[in-house]
């Protein structure tokens, strides 16, 4: 019993930490999704204590609250409660939602990389670099906003670096738009979260996050290697 | 016929399912317009004040309903089968009204179209 308690318990927390882990952001958008992941969490064990809690009581003290009229148990427990919990979780669901929008941004414009998926792998192409080509590298800036935009040249594919941003779907004859940030330079995973045939588990790619200042320069060599590989 | 030998007509059954009835028609319409208006580019100004214009006609819809079934008979003639229904017609109303306000008044607020 005891073994299969930690076993169960060791395959869920696995989820927890990794390169695919959404509690681990690298991120502002990530980040912004995890913190809204672990408020509804709270939320969640708020409601449930307490449910858990009134359940123990009916069963250990049985009479327990019956002055209480049925009628104020469930407008109390049924709607001002859930609505005390639920509706500023929308109200912080709307908000943080609206701030992971890419919208224009006054001042500079934002750079976009362009994102193909195909089964079962994806070409990313940067237009402000002279439209070369990586594939199943992404390259990016570290500290700065890069605008995807994400299609499919077959079936649909959903593309998603969990610890950077959310994920969005690429739809044949269809661009979508999504905004991602790494705060800092390394590696980062990610992969095709729609399933789309046999390959889809392969479908991966991987986030390449340099230096500003050395950014260009890696994109290029990046890009020249792959060249000369197909050739 | 209930225990009391009041009978409630069938037809009083609909009322149940009217107030969320309304709500589906706005969550139908309101999905339908936004997508449209935002693919074919309508002006933003137009298709917002669109959203909002739909979305009160539905308001106003849900709150006449609710007067109206709260304004229905009740007492002795009804019935307890028939206060009872009129009781969870009432708050089924009421829960419509709520749904309608808080699922589709917040985001009119925030961005229509990227």
């Amino acid at each position: 019993m005891r073994a299969a308690i930690q076993t169960s318990g060791a395959a869920l927390l696995a989820g927890c930490s990794g390169p695919f882990s959404t509690l681990a952001p690298g991120g502002a958008a990530a980040d912004s999704i995890a913190s809204l992941w672990w408020i509804m969490l709270a939320g969640a064990v708020v409601l449930f204590a307490l449910v858990m809690g009134l359940f123990g009581l009916v069963v250990w003290r049985p009479g327990w609250g019956s002055r209480v009229s049925p009628a104020r148990w469930i407008v109390l427990g049924g709607l001002v409660l859930p609505g005390i919990v639920l509706l500023p979780l929308i109200a912080y669901a709307l908000v943080a939602g609206e701030r992971l929008l890419p919208l224009p941004s006054f001042g500079s414009a934002v750079p976009r990389v362009e994102a193909e998926g195909r089964q079962w792998s994806w070409t990313f192409r940067y237009p402000g670099q002279g439209g070369v080509t990586t594939s199943n590298v992404l390259h990016l800036a570290a500290g700065t906003p890069v605008d995807i935009d994400v299609t499919s040249k077959d079936v649909i594919h959903a593309f998603w670096v969990p610890t950077l941003a959310g994920k969005i779907d690429a739809v044949p004859g269809r661009t979508n738009r999504l905004r991602v940030q790494a705060d800092r330079p390394g590696q980062y995973e990610g992969q095709c979260n729609e399933f789309c045939g046999l390959g889809h588990a392969t479908m991966r790619f991987v986030v390449l996050v340099h230096r500003p200042e050395d950014y260009a320069a890696a994109l290029a060599r990046a890009a020249a290697a792959e060249g000369a590989g197909k050739k | 016929m209930n225990a009391r030998g009041h009978s409630v007509p069938a037809r009083r059954l609909w009322w149940l399912a009217a107030g969320f009835t309304v709500w589906c028609n706005a969550l139908v319409l309101l999905y339908a317009l936004h997508a449209i208006g935002c693919v074919f580019a309508w002006p933003a100004g137009a298709l917002r004040w669109t959203l909002v214009v739909v979305f009160v006609a539905h308001l106003v819809a849900v709150g006449w309903l609710w007067r109206k079934a709260a304004s229905a008979e009740r007492g002795a003639a009804a019935g307890d089968t028939g206060n009872f229904l009129q009781v969870v017609i009432e708050w089924t109303m009421i829960a419509a009204f709520a749904a309608t306000l808080v699922t589709f008044g917040p985001p009119l607020w925030l961005t229509a179209c990227l």
